[in-house]
């Protein structure tokens, strides 16, 4: 008499099960780079747009965080990075909403934190800048396991040749993927969905 | 004769409406600037040619110069540029400049906007000077991407 009704019970209760695991995220859906094991955040200060010290673990606890090095004179790569990010977090307000988009200068002989400030403001207002010294730089760099940048050439024109992938951190603070250039748009707007699922 | 001439000028329309120009063989399309986020801005566009040419150069009004530059890959894995004297092209070959390879890099550009038509003189060794418009977009939209 009660075996038809546990026997739908038993399916209830399996379909409930399926239904909260199936919609965990997984690294297993990440299209970037997929970095295993997974690594913890570096940790370095380094001085915001405004002037004040960003300590970057404590700055980014808890939150989807995507750090890059760059520098302003970089016509080519840096920009399209950041307008990719910038443009996917407009599709995905609620992601971007607990986001921090973390651009660290390498060149802090050319671009000031006004410039710096300017810049990121042609992407999305809410990136953070960072500058700092050459060696606090280097510094910052060396912990976040990136090739330290070289600078090429003499006089003003001198260009830089930088680390050119965004690492990504989840929200569990640890760095699951990288995206070198040439992500495209459609691997951004998975990924950073997923990576905001992970450990949130 | 008066249809012959309405085909003429819709074909000269279409050319112009297209973006792209053609000097003596060579035909550029897909010109595109990204907009400028800083003091220089990134140009592309993709070339082919019934003749062989080398383009040594080019000039726009809304920067103080244009430079063909490479973004080359390190052995440490780090992307930087290299200036180019020069880019050939040749029959049957496709010249393309793109994100993350070669590119014309306006310096000390204008703050032009997204939508704006820019004029932009490439010099040909043999041809000469050939004029294009190139549309600005956005940095994001340079790369071509298609994800609906």
């Amino acid at each position: 008499m009660f075996a038809i009704p546990r026997t739908l019970m038993g399916i209830l209760a399996g379909c409930l099960i399926l239904a909260a695991c199936g919609g965990a995220a997984s690294t297993e859906d990440l299209q970037g780079v997929v970095i295993d094991p997974p690594q913890p955040k570096p940790e370095f200060t380094l001085t915001d747009t405004s002037g004040n010290p960003y300590d970057f673990v404590a700055e980014t606890e808890g939150k989807l965080t995507l750090l890059y090095f760059g520098y302003l004179n970089c016509p080519d790569i840096c920009p399209v990075h950041l307008a990719q990010i910038a443009e996917t977090f407009d599709r995905i307000p609620d992601v971007a909403r607990d986001a921090e988009v973390v651009f660290v200068s390498v060149d802090p002989e050319r671009d000031s934190p006004d410039e710096i400030r300017a810049f990121l403001d042609n992407f999305d207002e809410r990136f953070v800048g960072l500058t700092g010294t050459l060696e606090e730089l280097e510094a910052a760099q060396v912990a976040a396991g990136v090739p330290t940048a070289v600078f090429v050439g003499e006089g003003d024109d001198y260009t830089v040749n930088h680390a050119a992938q965004v690492i990504a951190f989840a929200p569990d603070g640890l760095s699951h993927s990288v995206y070198p250039f040439g992500v495209r748009q459609t691997q951004w707007n998975n990924d950073l969905q997923v990576l905001a699922e992970l450990g949130s | 004769m008066r249809s012959l001439l309405w085909l003429v000028w819709l074909a000269a329309l279409t050319a112009t409406a297209c973006g792209g120009g053609s000097g003596g063989g060579i035909d550029v399309s897909d010109v595109r600037v990204a907009e400028p986020t800083g003091p220089n801005a990134a140009l592309y566009f993709t070339a082919t040619s019934d003749v062989e040419d080398r383009l040594i150069g080019a000039e726009t009004a809304v920067a103080s110069s244009a430079q063909i530059h490479q973004t080359v890959v390190g052995d440490d894995g780090t992307m930087g540029m290299r200036p180019v004297d020069s880019l050939d092209v040749a029959p049957g070959e496709r010249l393309v400049l793109e994100p993350g390879g070669l590119h014309l890099m306006l310096i000390d550009a204008e703050r032009v906007e997204v939508g704006d038509d820019v004029e932009v003189t490439l010099i040909w060794e043999s041809t000469g000077r050939q004029t294009v418009m190139a549309e600005v977009v956005s940095p994001g939209e340079t790369m071509g991407h298609t994800d609906g």
